[in-house]
């Protein structure tokens, strides 16, 4: 089978193979940017302007927001996860670097009232079983 | 009977955790534009020094360059551009002269010739100076404003951190806070 292929069929495999590497490569690296670039927005809006009340460093100017924009694109794409970049910046600033903090001791706060009713509709309970 | 004090006792645990949450964190409150560093030991950074070397070139202060004094340390982040760091300074001036420690200072976006002329005018309370030009140490120190003033062990382990200027009470927390960690020579 091998033998009756002839040389010009094999150069024109060989063209078409030179031709089509190229343009795999081009967009597999095209794709793999967009997909970091994507990554990057979504970690830009995680991140408070350490400077700047309740806004994302993705929408600040302020030179330090511009710094960490910098700073976390550098590490994004030397192979950091996202989740590893956010526990870096974490350790350094704290939660309150994070616009939506992941868990800190005020979220209790917001657990109160419904920790308040439990207890509430529990005590009733125990008292109610107690009359009878 | 017995069973009818779990829901009181759960009640006044929640309401003793929630005083206790209200009573420790009111800075956090007070200064949520102001985000205070959270380190816990000396990170890694490697910056330019405000030296000269025998051949020429900038020397390099590093997290090595600190731990080498081995001795407990006061790194300060200031600028030549920055107020409340001149309301600090003759503080730092004082902690100079304890030989006990060693006080480092960190330009925070600032430039050498600017901080050279600010030291000449008002004395150098620092052992070594290092021009954070682009905040790269400042963004690995959790800094997001000067004055800001770390106190260090010999291990270089974080003991107590100040935002703002310091005052004589921060100052003597700070130090009081490094002496505790070493222990008095014989």
């Amino acid at each position: 089978m091998l033998g009756k292929i002839n040389a010009a069929q094999l150069v024109l495999v060989f063209l078409s193979a030179t031709l089509l590497f190229p343009t795999q490569a081009f967009t597999q690296s095209d794709e793999s940017q967009t997909d970091t670039d994507q990554r990057l927005q979504s970690l830009y809006r995680q991140v408070r302007c350490p400077v700047c009340p309740a806004q994302p460093i993705s929408e600040s100017e302020a030179p330090l927001s511009q710094i960490l924009r910098q700073e976390l694109a550098k590490k994004v794409k030397t192979g950091m996860t996202n989740k590893d970049a956010i526990e870096w910046l974490v350790e350094r600033y704290g939660e309150e670097i994070l616009l939506r903090p992941r868990f800190n001791s005020a979220m209790l706060l917001w657990l109160a009232p419904i920790a308040c009713a439990a207890i509430a509709i529990l005590a009733l309970r125990t008292i109610i079983n107690q009359a009878k | 009977m017995r069973t009818s004090f779990i829901p009181i006792i759960a009640f006044v645990t929640i309401i003793g955790a929630l005083g206790y949450i209200f009573i420790s964190e009111p800075s956090n409150n007070a200064n949520r534009d102001s985000i205070k560093s959270k380190i816990k030991s000396m990170p890694n950074f490697r910056i330019q020094a405000l030296v000269e070397t025998s051949s020429g070139s900038m020397g390099i202060m590093s997290d090595t360059t600190i731990r080498a004094t081995g001795k407990p340390t006061v790194v300060n982040f200031f600028a030549s551009w920055c107020q409340p760091c001149l309301a600090e300074h003759p503080l730092l001036m004082e902690m100079a002269l304890n030989n006990q420690i060693q006080v480092f200072g960190i330009a925070w976006n600032d430039n050498s010739e600017a901080i050279q002329a600010w030291i000449a005018k008002h004395g150098n309370p620092f052992f070594l100076v290092g021009i954070d030009n682009e905040s790269i140490a400042g963004i690995e120190w959790g800094i997001a404003g000067i004055p800001e003033t770390f106190f260090l062990d010999k291990k270089g382990n974080v003991q107590f951190v100040h935002i703002g200027p310091l005052s004589r009470e921060t100052m003597q927390n700070g130090l009081q806070a490094i002496k505790a960690t070493t222990p008095e020579n014989p």
